[in-house]
């Protein structure tokens, strides 16, 4: 074993004891006379424990960013809280070479009442640098978090971006050998997680190690070399980014009902959809949708080799995967051609407005060649909901009223 | 900072005096060395740790390595300790308020129990008694103060127990220094009144005040460890901790002197290992004895022992054996308090 391993995970295994616990003196005593008479029955007993890991074993080199990505659930926090000591395992063997860190709630430090300047102090303290340290940074924290003229007031005067980005700007100065970060990227506007993600692939730039809990698949992608997924606490799957990532994504569609699905990268396709979703006319990611407006699906991108054949078609399903319909990118003669140049894409698909009746349906998506060869198909990608946002005149007596309700017109012609 | 090789090594050069348990065999050679290395949750200074949980957990490393944590947490719990304060005396009043106001409740309600006995026996108030009775006071509130704060810190930070790792010690120790603090304050305050208007004299004695006054905070954070750390998973333990403190000041002589319940009844009252100290204090200070003295009364053809060497001996070794168990009892169980709080 080679000194170049600063983290290593041997056989991890983590239990927690799930259902009742006594936590006050008053119920235990009830609580253990109530054991005392079940001692026989220990299959019940076994009951109460689960495993949130089960014999992981993975090891970090020195300059290495490996990513964990996994449902919720898997076991990613629990891994994460073990190897900041947080929680101690159950079995197995850890073993952290170097100064670790862990970002697992950077403002978790923050006192309300004292100033941006006593914060930066006390959080520093906390998240294990030394006062030396804090101060020859200071200056350098103040102006990442940006909140210069307010240094000097009670942090809970401060807006919720302005208490996130001094978190971060605490952390983010932090040197340690590993870096452990969990979703931290979850906060601030748009810039600011930007400029986060900046500063993380500066870290990961200088040589340092960091492991990294997303479910930000583009994060993920972009900044690790290596991930490992992990599933019901068992590590399944561990090698290149990209590879891990498309398995999770292929098998773990969709993700939630968000209405927003990240997608697997396809590093053979001449061409990916990273991401899908349903948007509102006011351009709103939303799963559920009014009947009497036109339901959007936004799908990003990226050509890598141009082909006026590639098209993307998407199928719109009821919930019990009848397909009531197929739309795909050439369907028009002026979206021919709509995958024709390198680079990355957007497109919009329109579902006009009052075509669906209200109710749940599935989205499916195909990405092709056409007549040639088909790069990826999955039958539910994203989940929506139409609801009647106006009364259906005549809804009384005609209750059903089909799987499609196209705005037909009507007129006396006599 | 550097890496320091030679205590990086340090956990191969122990023989592997630990086998492995059952069941360890089967696994690869691979992992066989990483099996021998026989502490539990070994800190290598700032260089890392390492846990496995085949590791025997011995007495001497589990201190070396609390003690060697604490050292290299210093900062942070000065930081904590530093933050208290800053909050408490943000409004200066309301901080010299906090700090002055258990004292004084508690010495006025000495003052009543004085005035009480005094007229219960036709005796007058003697000065020298109640400058005693505020000293001990000070002491008490000192005692209360510290454990009814550190009780509820772990229960009252759960969100930096779940989300951050130092050690957890600090929480209590923290309030228990706070705390401290407020005591000096409190203290300067006394001074000047014993000073100015009980004529107390300066005395060599006084050197007693410092290490009585270390037997107090060992004796307190002993406490505070051991309560915050069942405050946790019993979460009724800080009614516990309100009652003891509530009615503890009758079990401790603040109010009066242990002499008062005979030769037999002041020895029983040393037992409880916070008499010795303030009474150690009001005999330093008020009366300027020798502590290392006896101070025999005769009472009725019988001694009685005011104070014996003995008394404290035995608040020392109270305080350091019982702020060691504490410290024990709590490092052992902080890695589970992540799961319960």
């Amino acid at each position: 074993m080679s000194s170049d391993v600063l983290v290593e995970v041997r056989h991890l295994s983590k239990r927690f004891r799930r259902g009742e616990s006594y936590d006050t003196l008053r119920d235990l005593i009830p609580g253990l006379v109530r054991r005392l008479k079940v001692t026989g029955n220990q299959g019940a007993r076994d009951d109460r424990w689960f495993w949130a890991l089960r014999d992981v074993s993975f090891e970090v080199r020195r300059g290495e960013v490996l990513g964990v990505i996994g449902a919720n659930g898997a076991g990613k926090s629990t891994l994460l809280k073990i190897l900041a000591r947080i929680l101690r395992p159950t079995e197995g063997y850890v073993r952290v070479n170097g100064r670790l860190r862990a970002l697992i709630e950077v403002a978790a430090g923050f006192h309300p009442d004292l100033t941006g300047r006593e914060n930066i102090f006390l959080n520093g303290a906390i998240l294990g640098m030394r006062l030396a340290e804090i101060k020859a940074r200071f200056d350098e924290i103040v102006e990442f978090a940006g909140i210069g003229p307010f240094l000097d007031t009670p942090v809970k005067r401060y807006s919720s971006g302005m208490f996130a980005r001094l978190g971060f700007a605490v952390a983010a100065h932090l040197e340690p050998d590993i870096l452990l970060v969990d979703e931290v990227l979850a906060v601030g506007d748009a810039a600011f997680q930007a400029k986060c993600l900046g500063k993380m692939q500066h870290v990961a730039g200088e040589g340092r190690t960091v492991i990294f809990v997303s479910h930000n698949m583009r994060a993920v992608m972009q900044l690790c070399d290596r991930v490992v997924l992990l599933e019901n606490g068992q590590i399944t799957q561990e090698g290149p980014a990209e590879q891990v990532v498309d398995a999770y994504l292929r098998q773990s569609l969709p993700q939630d009902r968000s209405g927003i699905c990240e997608l697997p990268p396809l590093p053979d396709a001449p061409f990916a959809v990273h991401r899908i979703r349903l948007v509102t006319s006011d351009g709103q990611p939303a799963a559920v949708v009014a009947r009497s407006e036109p339901i959007l699906i936004e799908l990003e991108g990226e050509v890598r080799q141009p082909d006026r054949r590639l098209i993307i078609a998407i199928d719109v399903k009821t919930i019990d995967d009848l397909t009531l319909f197929r739309t795909h990118s050439f369907e028009q003669n002026q979206s021919y051609g709509i995958l024709g140049q390198t680079g990355p894409f957007r497109l919009c698909c329109e579902i006009p407005a009052e075509l669906l009746p209200a109710g749940k349906y599935n989205v499916g998506l195909v990405l092709a060649e056409r007549s040639v060869r088909e790069f990826f198909r999955h039958r539910q990608v994203l989940q929506f909901e139409v609801y009647q946002d106006r009364p259906l005149r005549g809804s009384d007596i005609m209750s059903t009223v089909g799987l499609v309700t196209p705005p037909c017109t009507w007129s006396r012609i006599d | 900072m550097a890496p320091d090789n030679t205590l990086r090594s340090s956990p191969k050069e122990t023989p592997p005096s630990a086998l492995p348990p059952d069941g360890e065999s089967e696994r690869s050679p691979q992992d066989a060395h990483v099996e021998a290395s026989p502490r539990s949750g070994l800190i290598l200074e700032d260089l890392g740790w390492e846990w496995s949980s085949s590791n025997t957990r011995r007495l001497v490393p589990m201190i070396r390595e609390m003690v060697q944590e604490l050292v290299q947490y210093r900062e942070l719990l000065w930081q904590m300790v530093l933050r208290d304060i800053r909050i408490r005396y943000k409004q200066a009043v309301m901080g010299f308020g906090w700090a002055l106001l258990m004292p004084l409740l508690i010495v006025g309600a000495g003052c009543l129990v004085k005035i009480a006995l005094a007229r219960a026996s036709g005796d007058g108030v003697d000065l020298p008694r109640v400058a005693g009775m505020s000293v001990k006071a000070l002491g008490w509130a000192f005692f209360a103060g510290a454990l009814g704060f550190a009780a509820n810190s772990l229960v009252s930070n759960m969100t930096l127990v779940t989300k951050v790792y130092f050690p957890r010690e600090l929480f209590p120790l923290s309030a228990v220094l706070t705390q401290l603090f407020d005591t000096l304050v409190g203290g300067v305050f006394l001074a000047v009144l014993l000073v100015f208007f009980a004529q107390v004299g300066p005395s060599w004695n006084l050197v007693w005040v410092p290490f009585l006054v270390i037997i107090l905070v060992g004796q307190t954070a002993a406490a505070a460890l051991l309560f915050s750390c069942a405050n946790v998973f019993f979460r009724d333990v800080k009614y516990i901790v309100q009652v003891l403190l509530t009615f503890g000041i009758f079990f401790t002589p603040v109010f009066y002197e242990p002499e008062l319940f005979g030769p037999t009844g002041a020895q029983l009252m040393m037992l409880n290992p916070l008499s010795p100290v303030l009474e150690g204090l009001r005999l330093a200070i008020v009366e300027q004895h020798n502590l290392l003295h006896p101070l025999v009364a005769e009472l009725n053809g019988s001694q009685l022992w005011i104070w014996h060497p003995g008394y404290l001996a035995y608040a020392v070794v109270v305080a350091a054996v019982g702020f060691i168990l504490s410290w024990l009892i709590f490092h052992r169980s902080e890695f589970i308090f992540a799961e319960y709080i």
